[in-house]
């Protein structure tokens, strides 16, 4: 009996622990579809790093030559400066770095080092008790708790000193807007490319049928109807389609389909200045129509809806279609693929970024959560008065310079690499990996990488076209918006939408259902999101 | 299958234990003066026991406090003392989300089809074997059919992925190529079930017979030789003999997976789960998944995960039961 109920009981516990586990490892994930970026400029060891890197720790590899002291004093006393920052590797750096950085920077730093996989825990009870340092790296912006600490005032509202930083002061207002809480901005944002969608399109392929490379969507349809039936690889047999889509569809590649036809990046604010779903509007409507179309037509797999992310490379590295609307960088790890099957120089990816439908505008979603991951924070029990803010801010403007880029992501020249024109060669990836990966976690600002040359073209290429893409970028409204029920029930109730998106596609139902699909989910709770955002909203505006 | 192989030891212990107990006890009227003495008596024995005892104290019994955090709205930097207090909110949510009747209806099916296919298939394996007279053919295949066990169920989903898909999937290769249309073997509504099925079978059969082929081990050989002697054939011997043998194992196990009812498994299913199939695939466990605690919502999960605790500990109560009712030793 006894031991019958302590099972029974310690399963419950277990169904506890599991939760609990659960729940961290997906801590780690702010948004689905935020990718992991295969390092764009990455020349060495590339599988090694892919395995041990986080998607912050990417290594660049270019330089530019300029030794350049910051703007502070030579004579000016070293300040004491400690980061409360984000480990996410195995190791922290050697002090090597940090001493060049010092040197650099003018400053005296210490971090101290959360493991990436602890920071929930770790930032609740910093948080709690207030045991922070002067910098905090807050990558977390839809934690609860890291919430409630930015809007709460605890820490510096940075936003009116930003321009007086020439490093800091061309923060896009989008990434700021996404960054505050409250009305406040907690901190400074950490800059990440906003938008790294586009099209990739295999070049030999419309080489081979003498076609263009498509840039409205109606040039896409008839590009991919002729991938479907033309037999673009020459090989005499009907074995391709041309979109490779995949099970999370809807959320990644449909998403930027529906923002050409104008549908907003997941939350947008309509004419009525109501903020509704990007599922509600018309482009939603009829970029699922133009979906449904190619499928019956056999341009996307047809199984879809089961491929995961890994088939779909693979499908893409074989040849098995040649249309991929993804991540920009993502035709290198296709190419690169290919090469190691076997398939050397065979195959030629096209970039497209500026899709868009007929007489429409080039719109290219945000997939990085509006290009911030998280701001660095700097607490008011830390750094008192507004000089020492000021001086913090000081030393985070200069390492949002090149040079102080370089240092994070690159190491130190002569030692970790050297210069070869305007290109990196990287001299111990082994020492890079001790000495500096870690600190690349820790970077103010990754756009900086596209101010360099690469010497691959294709990563040249993507790097420039994911650069490009922050002028057409099309940001989410909602992040700085406050909603209970959005918090409760939103990854509950887009099943329903979603689930009639691959129901619709497929030819399974109706357009009339999709609909009732959406009006289930206005009574499910939506309604009362876009009422609450739409408040907060116009207070935050207005 | 493991935890249940623990369990079965443990609990065949705990019979013996206990019905030497009640043989004691019938002599003993007074118990609580019996305990004391007995305490007295066989100190070495309890002291010896204790470190377990506290074991399960410690990490089984004391963290159960934290189901506190189902009646609260919880959030870890204010922990359980300073969390609001929302009583059964959660629950009210999770039984009227809509959702919970299909849930339920889905788990029911799915552990239905577990019971009649998927249960059965270890006895029949382990009977099967017990059969085979060639003692290296029976031991090659043993180790064969164990080894899905340590498969997990990433690799099997994906290996039935890769026969099934629609592009360029073995078994639709076949099917195409004998003039049929393709079937959506991953995305039709009406193959998750089966495909759950196989699965189940596939991974676990093997496994779960080791329990009925040690218990078979124990048969006494007599009567066979009687049965034979009496002009039995191997059917009538399995029917007669063999399976009343076992039938304390079998009864046993069933009581055990009676309250797994709403355990299905989270990843198994999870990894099935598509858009097309949410309809007969969603159970609880993906359900809390993607409402819960993919939003952080520790209570609402929580809440869930007790409520299905609950069925299954009424479920086991019950079962146990029935089997008493039916002249069969129960778990406890």
């Amino acid at each position: 009996m006894k031991r019958k109920k302590l099972q029974i009981f310690s399963k419950l516990f277990a169904g506890a622990l599991a939760l609990s586990v659960l729940l961290s490892a997906c801590g780690g994930n702010d948004s689905k579809e935020t990718e992991k970026p295969d390092d764009p400029t990455q020349k060495v060891t590339e599988k090694e790093t892919e395995k041990e890197t986080e998607k912050e720790t990417e290594k660049e590899t270019e330089k530019e030559t300029e030794e350049e002291e910051p703007n502070d004093d030579e004579t000016a006393e070293r300040v004491d400066i400690t980061w409360m920052s984000v480990l996410h590797t195995d190791s922290p750096p050697s002090d090597e770095v940090i001493e060049a950085i010092n040197d650099f920077a003018n400053v005296n730093l210490t971090f101290h080092w959360v493991p990436a996989s602890t920071v929930d825990e770790r930032m609740n009870t910093a948080l709690a008790s207030g045991e922070l340092a002067d910098i905090v790296t807050m990558n977390r912006l839809t934690n609860a708790t890291q919430r409630k600490a930015l809007g709460s005032g605890m820490f510096w509202d940075v936003e009116p000193y930003l321009s007086e930083y020439e490093n800091l002061n061309d923060i896009s207002d989008g990434r700021i807007a996404s960054c505050k809480v409250n009305g406040i901005l907690g901190g400074v944002p950490i800059v990440k490319p906003v938008a790294r969608y586009g099209l990739v399109i295999r070049q030999d392929w419309l080489d081979n049928l003498g076609l263009e490379v498509p840039h409205t969507v109606d040039d896409l349809v008839d590009v991919a109807m002729a991938f479907v039936n033309d037999d673009p690889d020459g090989n005499g047999e009907d074995d391709t389609y041309a979109m490779i889509e995949r099970n999370e569809s809807w959320g990644v590649s449909f998403r930027q389909v529906a923002g050409w036809f104008g549908a907003p990046n997941k939350w947008g604010v309509t004419e009525e200045g109501n903020v509704e779903p990007w599922f509600m509007h018309d482009g939603y409507f009829e970029a699922m129509e133009l979906y449904r179309d190619l499928y019956e037509k056999g341009a996307i797999n047809s199984d879809f809806a089961v491929m995961e992310k890994n088939d779909q490379k693979q499908a893409a590295a074989q040849g098995k279609g040649g249309i991929v609307i993804t991540g920009l960088y993502d035709a290198r790890n296709y190419y690169n693929l290919a090469v190691e099957l076997g398939m050397e120089g065979e195959m030629e990816w096209a970039l497209v970024n500026d899709m868009h439908v007929e007489g429409g505008e080039v719109r290219s979603l945000s997939d990085t959560n509006n290009g911030v991951g998280g701001v660095y924070a700097i607490p008011k029990s830390e750094v008192p008065d507004e000089d020492g803010m000021k001086r913090v801010l000081q030393f985070m403007n200069d390492m949002a310079s090149k040079e102080g880029f370089l240092l994070m992501t690159n190491g130190i020249e002569g030692v970790h690499y050297e210069m070869d024109g305007n290109t990196v060669v990287n001299l111990d990836q082994e020492k890079w990996k001790q000495d500096v990966q870690a600190l690349s976690g820790s970077r103010m600002n990754e756009l900086v990488t596209y101010e360099f040359d690469n010497s691959n073209p294709m990563v040249q290429k993507s790097n420039q076209m994911i650069f490009d893409n922050e002028k057409n970028a099309v940001y989410d409204v909602a992040p700085p918006l406050e909603s209970e029920t959005y918090d409760m029930l939103f990854s509950q109730i887009e099943q329903l939408p979603k689930d009639a998106y691959y129901k619709y596609v497929m030819g399974d139902i109706t357009m009339d259902e999709v609909k009732q699909a959406n009006e289930d989910w206005l009574a499910q709770g939506g309604q009362q999101m876009i009422e609450e955002f739409t408040a907060s909203y116009n207070e935050l505006n207005g | 299958m493991d935890k249940q192989t623990q369990t079965l030891t443990a609990n065949t212990a705990n019979q013996t234990a206990k019905s030497s107990a009640k043989k004691r006890s019938g002599k003993a009227p007074r118990r609580k003066r019996s305990l004391r003495k007995e305490l007295k008596m066989n100190w070495m024995l309890y002291l010896m026991i204790l470190p377990g005892v506290v074991y399960f104290l410690i990490f089984k019994y004391a963290p159960m406090g934290g189901l506190v955090i189902a009646f609260q709205d919880y959030y870890p930097f204010l922990g359980i003392k300073n969390s609001q207090w929302v009583g059964l909110a959660h629950f009210k949510r999770f039984f009227n989300s809509g959702v919970f009747n299909n849930l339920m209806r889905n788990t029911l099916i799915l552990f239905g089809l577990n019971l009649i296919f998927a249960f059965p298939s270890s006895i029949l394996l382990a009977i099967m074997l017990n059969e085979v007279r060639n003692t290296r053919f029976k031991k090659g295949v043993q180790t064969i059919v164990y080894l899905p066990h340590f498969i997990s169920w990433v690799i099997v989903v994906s290996i039935f992925y890769v026969l099934l898909t629609t592009e360029g999937g073995a078994i639709n290769n076949i099917i195409e190529s004998m003039g049929f249309a393709k079937i959506p073997f991953l995305t039709n509504p009406s193959w998750f079930r089966p495909l759950y099925i196989i699965q189940e079978i596939w991974k676990g059969a093997g496994w779960g017979s080791i329990i009925y082929l040690a218990a078979l081990t124990n048969v006494d050989q007599q009567l066979y030789e009687a049965a034979d002697l009496d002009g039995a054939s191997r059917f009538q011997m399995i029917w007669h003999v063999t399976l009343p043998s076992i039938r304390p194992t079998i009864v046993t196990m069933l009581i055990l997976k009676v309250g797994d009812v709403l355990e299905l498994g989270f990843d198994h299913v999870y990894l099935m789960l598509n858009s097309l199939n949410r309809d007969v695939a969603e159970i609880f466990d993906t359900f809390v998944y993607t409402a819960g605690i993919t939003n952080g919502q520790l209570s609402f999960s929580t809440a869930v995960g007790f409520f299905k605790s609950i069925v299954g500990l009424i479920l086991v109560i019950f079962a146990n039961s029935m089997a008493k009712k039916v002249g069969e030793e129960g778990v406890y």
